[in-house]
This record gives structure tokens, C-alpha cells and sequence, in this order.
């Protein structure tokens, strides 16, 4: 059997959901994990069961696997009546789980931020608020992009465990066109080629951005 | 037959020569010691010496034998008979002092390993250093780590000593004990050279003092009183309180 | 909603258990055995000749660049093919391996490369080929140096592999799928996992605390 118009498009909109899906995952993973960071990182009396409760959120999600969350999501949606597509499902697992490993990394960086630069800053009467955005986010800035850029990279691969509830991404697409009876050792070097080429190109990027800005730092 | 000779070296890093026409000959037993102003290529004659540092031109033979820094097997028969203390030391610091001691008796040398671990602590007690076998490199002073330094290269049992400042660390007492031991090895035969900043420690013990000046020997005293014997030497002793 | 029922899940609880100790097996040889293979390549990337060297930089850069299950999904369906048929487990065991080889190469590799050149000398000095080198002085600093990340790595190892379940391996992942299916408590099964996996990992971190101490 050869590999008809068909197959090619099956596999090419395969990687066009593994690259959505990633983009998307990265988008909302930096969000919730930078807001999630951020009130950890608060020091508002008010806020301090949120903050405990960020913490424990941090803490846990870090030690479950993200295959064990995506039937999580997955199972608790269809429970709850709650009618979304496995697209969707996935994006949410990976948005839980990366927003917990981005926030731990975000607040890494905000704590590593020499303190006397904050008392300086604090001696001027300036808000909190001020603070945050002027001196502490540009200080921190250097050591928490490379690692996030890094965090990123890993997860354009933990996408393939999508096709575990049904997404039809490049993994899914390879074992689909094994099973239609194409030539296997084929079809998975196909399949590891069109990752590694979303993949690499990310790797080189964040290595070269680490580099610079550990140049800039010094 | 001189023990070690340097003939016209050339060295360089980077494009710049550092060593400029350097010849030395040293003969069996001598104590040597070479001073100079810093960045005069003091360092750099002794690691071209055992092979640390290519030569662009001339020619380093040790006990007859022609060194070549990118022959492997000659480096390695050349240097069996050589031993080096390192200005900074160079003690692997996740080892015990013994094991730095021991290591290469036993691996390199094929020693027995109780015979070297005997040989280990003897010396570590003529050094003044009994009870530190067990301890890390780091938990120690730097007087305590030069001395180290300096009985790891004697367990190489080697022909050749080459130290770069290996008395800059230590107190007057410890410093005696040191020279004792200089004076002690090269009676038995071992050719030492030395680079040393230490004027007192020099005149002590030196057959021969060298002055070297911007990659080349400047000057050079010898015999008994070899600290007074020749007019440029002794003038940069007398005036170089810190190089 | 029905409410949730945990009584059938408790029932279950030492099948599950027993998947986790087969979880923790499949994480701990593939640690092993990937660390073995990561020092390999790491000393294959720095000392030996230029075909070995580049294979060895190869390996690293596609396996750390490519998803562990799809190199997993190749193995399984590639080595009939060459003739060898391994068991699930023997597979899965094969691709995390060769996976964990290739991130640790870079992890044990980082530390490699951070020896101070006067250790390089004195080691040279003292007469030293670079076997003894290697052994007694570099892996030994550079091994203690990479702990961190290691143990990080052991950690996204344990939980990685869950996707062992996906190949019929019955770990835990794979038992709570078997539980799930018979009792359809797709929740609370996941639940109860979960937390299983979080004492496993957090068990895991006191071990290697108690290790680095003993090292
Ligand atoms: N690794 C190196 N790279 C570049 N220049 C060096 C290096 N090592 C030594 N040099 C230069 O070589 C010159 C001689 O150095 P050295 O032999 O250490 O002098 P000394 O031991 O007499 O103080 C100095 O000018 C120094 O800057
Ligand atoms: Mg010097």
C-alpha cells in the first residue's frame, strides 16, 4: 500500500494540531502561570489563604503525570455533563499542568532578585505595584525567560499524549496510517522527523537566547 | 649530559610569544630557582618544561630524551620521570588528601596500595601534616594545601620536581621544613626547579638562580653564594619585595 | 451527577499498589540504565574520533528533540521487523532508556565540560591516561555536580511513565485504566492515582535527599 493524497493530508493537518495545540498550551501556560507566580509572590495580608492555596496547587500538579491529568480533565468534563471536544480537553490539561511548572519557574526567578535592589526601591516610597513592574520584572526577567523558552520546548512533545483521548495529532496520525496497513518503520521515522523539525528550530532558539542574555548579564 | 635543557624556546598564546628564545641547562641534583618580574614567562618555562605548553621553535630534551607536546607516547615516557606543583595546586577537592596522594601511585604507577598508603602518611608526617589524611582539600588552609600539593608530587617518587611558588603559603617553620626536604631530595639525586617570589627561601637553597626578563633568562648566578654572585640577580633580590 | 463512590476503588487498592511498585521498577532501571548509556555518550561527545563523536551529538540532539512515546511507538512496532519481539515492558523499558541517555548525556555532559583545566593538568602531570582521568577525578566531581539535575530527571521520568500503560504494561497508570474499566469510577480512580503519584514522587525526593547525604 503507498501513501495516497489522503494520508498526506491526514498527516499534515496532524501536525498542524500538534503545532496548535503547543502554541496555544504555551499561550495559556504563560498566562496562568505567570499570573499564579505573581500572587505568590504578593505580599497583601488579604491574599494570604490564595497564596497558600497557589502553593499547594504548585506543589501537587508538579508530581502528577500529565497523562493521569489529561484523563482527569477529560473524565471530569464528560462527568459533569460539560460538552467540549478532545482539542479542547487537551489544551486545558496541558494549560493546568504547564501553568504550574511556568508559575514555579516565574517565581524562581522573582525570588532570585538581589533583595537590595527591592529595599532600595522601597526606601523611595514607591508602590508595591510600582516596584514589581519597574524593577523586579526587568531584574528577573533574564532568568526566567531561558527556562520558561526551555519548559516550552519539552511541551511540544508531551502533545503527542493527546492522542490518548482521541486527538488526531502527529502520533495519533502515525498509528491511524500504521493500522490502514503502511509500511510502519515509515511512518515513525515520518512522524519523529515532523516533530524534531517543529522542535529543533525551539531548542536552538532558547539555547542562543540563554547564551545572549547570560552574556548581557555579566 | 645535562639532566633537563631548554634550547632556544619559543612559546606563545594567542598570537603573542611568551617565551622568547628561553635556553636553560640544568644538571642532575641542581636545585634551580627562577625569578623574575610577574608575566616574565616564569610559569610558562616550567609547564613548556613538562609538556603543559606547545613549543613553536627550539627544542626541550629531558634526561636525553627530545619532549614533543603532541607525542603522546613521548610525553607520557618523559613525564613518568616528572612531577609538578601547580601555583593554585590542583587538588581534586571531592577527594580525601589520601586519596589525592594515592591516586596515581596506585593507577598511574601500579604501585600497591598499602606500600603507597605507608609512603602517604610518612610523608604527610615529615610535612607536618599528620591527621589530615581524611580530610577534604577544601577544608584546609592554603599552607596546609600547598604542602599537600607539594606530597602528592613527591609520591610520583620523580626524577624531575618542577614547583611554581610552592612556599608562598607557608609560615617561617613550615618553610623550614620544606627546604630541609629540597635539600634532602636533590642530595639523593632529584633535580629540582622552582619558581619562587620567597628571596630568603631562594638564597637558602638554590645552586642556581635565574632571572628571567620578558620571555628570556636575563641573568644567572651560581655556586654557594650564588644570591650574591652576579650583579643583576642580587639587585632584583634585593629590590623585588613583591613581583 | 451520582455522587462519588470510593468503596470499589479501596477494594482495588492493592492492585494498585502493586502497579505502583511495577512504576517504580520501570523508573528506576531506565534510570540506571540511561545513566550508564548518558555517560557513555557524553565521554563518546568529548573524546572520541570524529564518526563516533558525531553519532554520539546525533543521538542526543534527535532523541531529546523527538516525543518519548512516539520513539517508543517506533520500537515497538519496528523491532518485530528486525526479527526481535520484546515484551511491553521490555520495549517501554528500551525507549525510556535510550530517552533518559540522551537528556542525561546533556545534564552529566554540562558538569563534564565545566572541569577546571588545571584538574586536566595536574591529572596529566601525575601520569594519568585519560581512563584514569575520567574515573577517578572528572565523572566523580561532575557526577556529584549533576545530583540536581539528575534527580530532577528521575522525577519527570516517574511520572513519564504513565504513557508505559498505552503499551499494555500494567503499572499504575495502566492498572487504574483496568479498575476504570471494570468499575467505571473513572474518577475517583484518577483521583486516588493521582495522589498515588505525588507520595511516590515526594517519596522519591526524601530518598535522594537520604543518598546525597550518604555520597
Ligand atoms: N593562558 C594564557 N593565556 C594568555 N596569556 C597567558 C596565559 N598564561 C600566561 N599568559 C601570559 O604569559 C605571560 C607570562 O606568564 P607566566 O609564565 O605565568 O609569568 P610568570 O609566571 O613569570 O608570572 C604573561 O604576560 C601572561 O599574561
Ligand atoms: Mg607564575
Amino acid at each position: 500500500m503507498s501513501f495516497s493524497h489522503y494520508d498526506a493530508t491526514l498527516i499534515l493537518r496532524a501536525l498542524a494540531m500538534t503545532i496548535t495545540l503547543s502554541v496555544a498550551g504555551a499561550v495559556t501556560g504563560t498566562a496562568i502561570g505567570t499570573a499564579l507566580a505573581l500572587l505568590r509572590f504578593s505580599t497583601h495580608a488579604l491574599l494570604r489563604p490564595l497564596r497558600l492555596l497557589v502553593m499547594l496547587y504548585v506543589g501537587l500538579v508538579r508530581r502528577i503525570p500529565f497523562l493521569i491529568v489529561l484523563y482527569g480533565v477529560f473524565f471530569a468534563t464528560g462527568m459533569a455533563g460539560i460538552d467540549i471536544s478532545p482539542p479542547l480537553v487537551a489544551l486545558a490539561a496541558i494549560s493546568l499542568i504547564g501553568g504550574a511548572y511556568i508559575s514555579q519557574i516565574v517565581y524562581n526567578g522573582l525570588c532570585n532578585v538581589d533583595t537590595t535592589q527591592i529595599e532600595a526601591a522601597e526606601t523611595t516610597n514607591l508602590r508595591r505595584g510600582t516596584i514589581l513592574r519597574h524593577v523586579i520584572l526587568p531584574a528577573a526577567l533574564p532568568g526566567i525567560v531561558p527556562p520558561v523558552l526551555g519548559y516550552l520546548v519539552l511541551f511540544v512533545k508531551d502533545t503527542a499524549l493527546a492522542s490518548q483521548i482521541g486527538v488526531i495529532e502527529l502520533n495519533q496520525a502515525g498509528i491511524i496510517l500504521t493500522n490502514r496497513g503502511l509500511p510502519t518503520y515509515r511512518i515513525f521515522v515520518l512522524v519523529l522527523c515532523l516533530y524534531f523539525l517543529v522542535s529543533f528550530p525551539l531548542t536552538t532558539l532558547s539555547r542562543k537566547m540563554e547564551k545572549k542574555l547570560a552574556a548581557s548579564a555579566t | 649530559m645535562p639532566h633537563l635543557q631548554l634550547e632556544h624556546v619559543v612559546a606563545s598564546h594567542g598570537g603573542t610569544d611568551i617565551l622568547r628564545g628561553t635556553s636553560l641547562s640544568i644538571e642532575r641534583g641542581e636545585i634551580v630557582s627562577l625569578i623574575g618580574p610577574s608575566g616574565s614567562g616564569k610559569s610558562t618555562t616550567l609547564r613548556a618544561a613538562i609538556g603543559l605548553m606547545p613549543v613553536s621553535s627550539g627544542r626541550i630534551t629531558v634526561e636525553g630524551h627530545a619532549l614533543d607536546a603532541n607525542d603522546p607516547e613521548s610525553l607520557r615516557r618523559i613525564r613518568a620521570g616528572m612531577a609538578m606543583v601547580f601555583q593554585h595546586f590542583g587538588l581534586f577537592d571531592h577527594m580525601s588528601v589520601l586519596a589525592n596522594l594515592m591516586l596515581a601511585p596506585v593507577k598511574a604507577q601500579g604501585r600497591n596500595r598499602m606500600e603507597a598508603r605507608d609512603e602517604a602518611l610518612s610523608l604527610l608526617r615529615t610535612l607536618d601534616l599528620e591527621g589530615i589524611g581524611d580530610r577534604r582539600p577544601t577544608r584546609l588552609s592554603g599552607g596546609q594545601k600547598q604542602r599537600v600539593a607539594i606530597a602528592r608530587a613527591l609520591m610520583l617518587r620523580p626524577r624531575t620536581l618542577l614547583l611554581d611558588e610552592p612556599t608562598s603559603a607557608l609560615d617561617p617553620g613550615r618553610l623550614g621544613i620544606v627546604l630541609d626536604l629540597y635539600r634532602h631530595l636533590a642530595a639523593r639525586g632529584t633535580t629540582i626547579i622552582q619558581v619562587s617570589h620567597n628571596m630568603e627561601a631562594v638564597a637558602a637553597v638554590s645552586d642556581r638562580i635565574v632571572l628571567m626578563e620578558a620571555g628570556r633568562v636575563a641573568a644567572m648566578a651560581c655556586g654557594p653564594h650564588a644570591a650574591d654572585a652576579n650583579e643583576a640577580v642580587t639587585r632584583f633580590m634585593r629590590h623585588d619585595v613583591k613581583a | 451527577m451520582t455522587g462519588l463512590h470510593y468503596q470499589p476503588v479501596w477494594r482495588q487498592l492493592p492492585y494498585l499498589l502493586g502497579g505502583a511498585a511495577e512504576t517504580v521498577m520501570l523508573t528506576v532501571m531506565a534510570f540506571a540504565g540511561g545513566l550508564a548509556l548518558a555517560i557513555a555518550i557524553a565521554i563518546a561527545r568529548r573524546e572520541a574520533a570524529n564518526p563516533l563523536r558525531k553519532a554520539a551529538a546525533g543521538y542526543v540532539i534527535f532523541f531529546t528533540n523527538t516525543p518519548q512515546l512516539s520513539q517508543i511507538f517506533a520500537i515497538f512496532y519496528c523491532l518485530p521487523l528486525l526479527g526481535l519481539t520484546f515484551s511491553p515492558f521490555l520495549s517501554v523499558l528500551l525507549g525510556m532508556t535510550l530517552n533518559a541517555g540522551a537528556y542525561m548525556a546533556d545534564i552529566v555532559g554540562t558538569e563534564i565540560a565545566s572541569t577546571p583545566v588545571l584538574y586536566h593538568e595536574a591529572a596529566a602531570t601525575l601520569g594519568l591516561g585519560w581512563r584514569h582521568t575520567y574515573r577517578h577525578i572528572i565523572l566523580p566531581r561532575a557526577l556529584t555536580r549533576a545530583t540536581r539535575g539528575l534527580e530532577n530527571h528521575f522525577l519527570l521520568m516517574l511520572l513519564g511513565s504513565s504513557m508505559a500503560s498505552i503499551f499494555g504494561v500494567e503499572e499504575l497508570t495502566g492498572r487504574a485504566y483496568n479498575i476504570i474499566a471494570l468499575t467505571f469510577r473513572s474518577i475517583e480512580v484518577i483521583s486516588v492515582v493521582a495522589v498515588l503519584y505525588v507520595v511516590l514522587s515526594l517519596v522519591a525526593a526524601v530518598v535522594f535527599a537520604r543518598l546525597w547525604r550518604l555520597a
